[in-house]
C-alpha cells in the first residue's frame, strides 16, 4: 500500500539495486581472474550467489525494526495495542504486506535486470525450485524474528536505530549478503555453520546453485526449523516483557 | 461498568542535565528520581453516562486513560470495565472499548478512509452486514460522505476527527475512551463532534469517558465531572453541584441610559459585598457575592435607583470555577467529597 501511495517511490526505491549487482559483478570477476575457481564456487556461481543475495535482501529489507522503534518513540504504539490482535502478528503482517510490495516494484523489475544483463545460473529442475522456495519460507521467517526483535528493543531502550544499524550490518557479514560464508577462513566459517543467521541468505543461495546434497537436505531443514521456534519463542518472551513495562511517549 | 479504586502509577524518570556535556554525563550516570503521575484514584461511571474528566495539563488524566485502555500497566491498584482487568486481558478488553486519541490519527495515513475502515472491520471480526450498516449510520451522523475516499493524508483536522471517531466505534463497543476529541477544532467542525457524542451515549446507551480542556464541551455533554489535580481527584460530582457549591460569586453588566459612575453604585450598595467596575461611561460590571446579596434583591435595587437601558446576569461559569481550582485560588479540595 505504501509502495503504490507515492508514485515516485517504487522507482526511488528501486534504482540503487542494479548499481550493487553490477558492483559485485564486477568486483568478482576481478577477484576470479587470478584462479577459475575460489571455495569451489566458478566466477559465474559466485555471482550468481551475490545477486540472488540482493534480489533476497529487495525483498526481506521490510525496515519492521524501524517501523517499531519510530512508533514507540512518537507513542502511536498506542494505537497498535488497542486492537485486539496479538502485536508481534500484526508487524508479521504488515512486513509480509511491504515484502509484496518490494517484491512487485523492486525485486521483480531488478530480477529482469540482472536475468538480461549478467550470466547467471540456474537451479537444476523443478526440485530444487522447490526446495529452494522451502529454504526462503524459513529465510524469511529468520529475518522476520530478527528484525521483530530489534524492533520489540524499542520497548526497553526506546530508541533503537543504532541497533537496527548494527544489527543489520552484523547480519549481512554472518548470513552471507556480504560474501558468500565459505569465503571465510575456515574457522570463522565454521562457527557460523552453527548459528541461526546463515538460513537468511546462504543455505537458501546454496540450495539454489544445488550445493546442498540432496541427503542434507532434510537435515538442513530440520535445524532451520527448530532455529525459527526458538526465535519465536525468544522474541515473544521479550515482547510480553517489554509490554509490561512499556510507557506510552506523549500526552 | 466501570470501577476504578485506588488506581496509581509512578514514573521513573530520570533529570536531565543541560547541554552537550550534561547529556553525555547522562549516559554514564543518572538520577533517577519518581514520580507519581496518578495518586490513588478511585471512581465508577455507569452505563450511559457521559463523564467529562479534566484537569490542567500533566495533571494525570492521559495515564489514567492509558491504563484503562489497558496499554499501559498501573503500578498499583483495581480496575474493572466490563468485568475484566484492562491490562491482563488487553486483548479481550480492547474489543469492548472505541478509543480516540485526539493528537493521534489510528486511521493508516496514506490510504483511502475507507480502507482503513474496511481494515478495522478484519481485525476486529466484524460481520460484513453489521458493518455496512453501522458505517451507514456513521456516515450520516458525520457527514463522511465525501470523505471516505480521500487518503487520511488529505484531510483537514476536522474532517480527519470524524473519521477517527467514526473508526472507533465501527465494532460497537459499550465503553468508548475520547482524549481531547475537539483539540484544534473550529465551532462547526467541534458541534458536529459533540452532536455525535451526544447520539451515541443517548441513543445507543454507551458509556463515554471524556477528557478535554475545552470546558464548552463538558458542559454541552456531561452530567458529571471528575476534576484530577497533582494525581489526585478534587472533585467528583455534577456540574450543577460544583457551581452551587463553587460558584457563589456571580456577575452583572449593565447598560445606563446616561453616564453613571461605578462609585456612585458603591456607595448605593453600601455594606453589601458588591463590587462595581467601569466598563464604558454608561456601562458598569458588578461583581456580588450571592450569600449577602440574591442577584433578584440586586437587580431590583439597580431597576429603582438609575435608569437601566440593558442588563446581563452572568451565570457562574464553569471555566472560571475550573480554573480557580487549577490556580490553587479556591480550597474546593474538601477532600472528603472526593470520590464521592
Amino acid at each position: 500500500m505504501e509502495m503504490v501511495a507515492y508514485r515516485l517511490k517504487p522507482i526511488m526505491t528501486l534504482s540503487g539495486y542494479p548499481v550493487i549487482l553490477l558492483a559485485n559483478y564486477f568486483i568478482f570477476s576481478a577477484i576470479f581472474k587470478s584462479s577459475p575457481e575460489i571455495a569451489g564456487y566458478s566466477v559465474n556461481e559466485a555471482v550468481t550467489y551475490m545477486s540472488v543475495a540482493w534480489f533476497l535482501r529487495a525483498l526481506l529489507k521490510t525496515d519492521i525494526d524501524r517501523l517499531i522503534g519510530y512508533r514507540v518513540r512518537s507513542g502511536d504504539i498506542a494505537l497498535d495495542l488497542i486492537r485486539p490482535v496479538y502485536y508481534p502478528s500484526l508487524v508479521f503482517w504488515q512486513g509480509l504486506g511491504r515484502t509484496i510490495g518490494r517484491g512487485v516494484f523492486v525485486a521483480a523489475p531488478l530480477i529482469v535486470f540482472g536475468v538480461l544483463v549478467l550470466p547467471l545460473t540456474r537451479p537444476n529442475g523443478l526440485q530444487d525450485w522447490l526446495f529452494f522456495a522451502m529454504a526462503l519460507t524459513i529465510g524469511y521467517m529468520m529475518a522476520f524474528c530478527i528484525n521483530l526483535l530489534v524492533g520489540i528493543f524499542s520497548f526497553f531502550i526506546e530508541y533503537n536505530l543504532g541497533l537496527s544499524w548494527t544489527v543489520d550490518m552484523t547480519v549481512r557479514l554472518l548470513a552471507g549478503l556480504l560474501i558468500p560464508l565459505d569465503f571465510f577462513p575456515k574457522g570463522f566459517a565454521t562457527v557460523l555453520m552453527f548459528m541461526p543467521f546463515r538460513y537468511i541468505y546462504f543455505v537458501p543461495i546454496q540450495i539454489y546453485l544445488g550445493r546442498i546434497p540432496i541427503s542434507q537436505m532434510a537435515s538442513t531443514f530440520g535445524v532451520g526449523l527448530t532455529w525459527v521456534a526458538a526465535m519465536f519463542l525468544i522474541t515473544h518472551i521479550t515482547y510480553a516483557t517489554g509490554v509490561r513495562r512499556l510507557g506510552i511517549q506523549g500526552g | 461498568m466501570i470501577t476504578v479504586e485506588n488506581l496509581t502509577k509512578v514514573y521513573r524518570t530520570f533529570t536531565r542535565r543541560e547541554g552537550i556535556f550534561g547529556g553525555l554525563l547522562d549516559l554514564l550516570h543518572r538520577d533517577y528520581r519518581e514520580t507519581l503521575a496518578v495518586d490513588g484514584v478511585s471512581f465508577s461511571v455507569e452505563r450511559g453516562e457521559i463523564i467529562g474528566y479534566i484537569g490542567s495539563n500533566g495533571a494525570g488524566k492521559s495515564t489514567t486513560i492509558k491504563m484503562l485502555t489497558g496499554i499501559l500497566r498501573p503500578t498499583s491498584g483495581h480496575v474493572s470495565i466490563n468485568g475484566l482487568v484492562p491490562w491482563k486481558q488487553r486483548t479481550a478488553h480492547v474489543r469492548n472499548i472505541g478509543v480516540l486519541f485526539g493528537q493521534r490519527t489510528q486511521l493508516f495515513w496514506d490510504i483511502a478512509v475507507i480502507e482503513s475502515f474496511r481494515l478495522l472491520r478484519k481485525m476486529y471480526d466484524v460481520h460484513k452486514v453489521e458493518f455496512d450498516g453501522r458505517l451507514k449510520e456513521m456516515t450520516e451522523l458525520l457527514d463522511l460522505g465525501p470523505l471516505l475516499n480521500k487518503p487520511t493524508r488529505k484531510l483537514s483536522l476536522g474532517q480527519r476527527m470524524r473519521c477517527d471517531f467514526a473508526a472507533s466505534l465501527l465494532h460497537d463497543p459499550p465503553v468508548i475512551f475520547l482524549d481531547e476529541p475537539t483539540i484544534g477544532l473550529d465551532v462547526s467542525a467541534k458541534f458536529k463532534v459533540r452532536d455525535a457524542i451526544r447520539h451515541i451515549a443517548l441513543e445507543r446507551g454507551k458509556t463515554v469517558l471524556l477528557t478535554t480542556h475545552d470546558l464548552t464541551d463538558v458542559e454541552d455533554l456531561c452530567q458529571r465531572i471528575i476534576i484530577i489535580d497533582n494525581g489526585r481527584i478534587i472533585f467528583n460530582g455534577s456540574i450543577k453541584g460544583i457551581k452551587e457549591r463553587m460558584g457563589k460569586v456571580r456577575k452583572a453588566l449593565i447598560d445606563f441610559h446616561d453616564t453613571v459612575s461605578a462609585s456612585s453604585i458603591m456607595q448605593s450598595f453600601d455594606g453589601s459585598s458588591v463590587d462595581a467596575v467601569q466598563r464604558a461611561p454608561n456601562q458598569v460590571e458588578l461583581t456580588f457575592a450571592t450569600e449577602s446579596i440574591s442577584p433578584s434583591d440586586l437587580m431590583r435595587r439597580i431597576l429603582s435607583d438609575f435608569n437601566v437601558q440593558d442588563f446581563v446576569l452572568k451565570g457562574p461559569e464553569l471555566s472560571d470555577i475550573v480554573r480557580k481550582i487549577y490556580d490553587g485560588e479556591t480550597a474546593i479540595a474538601s477532600r472528603d467529597k472526593a470520590g464521592e
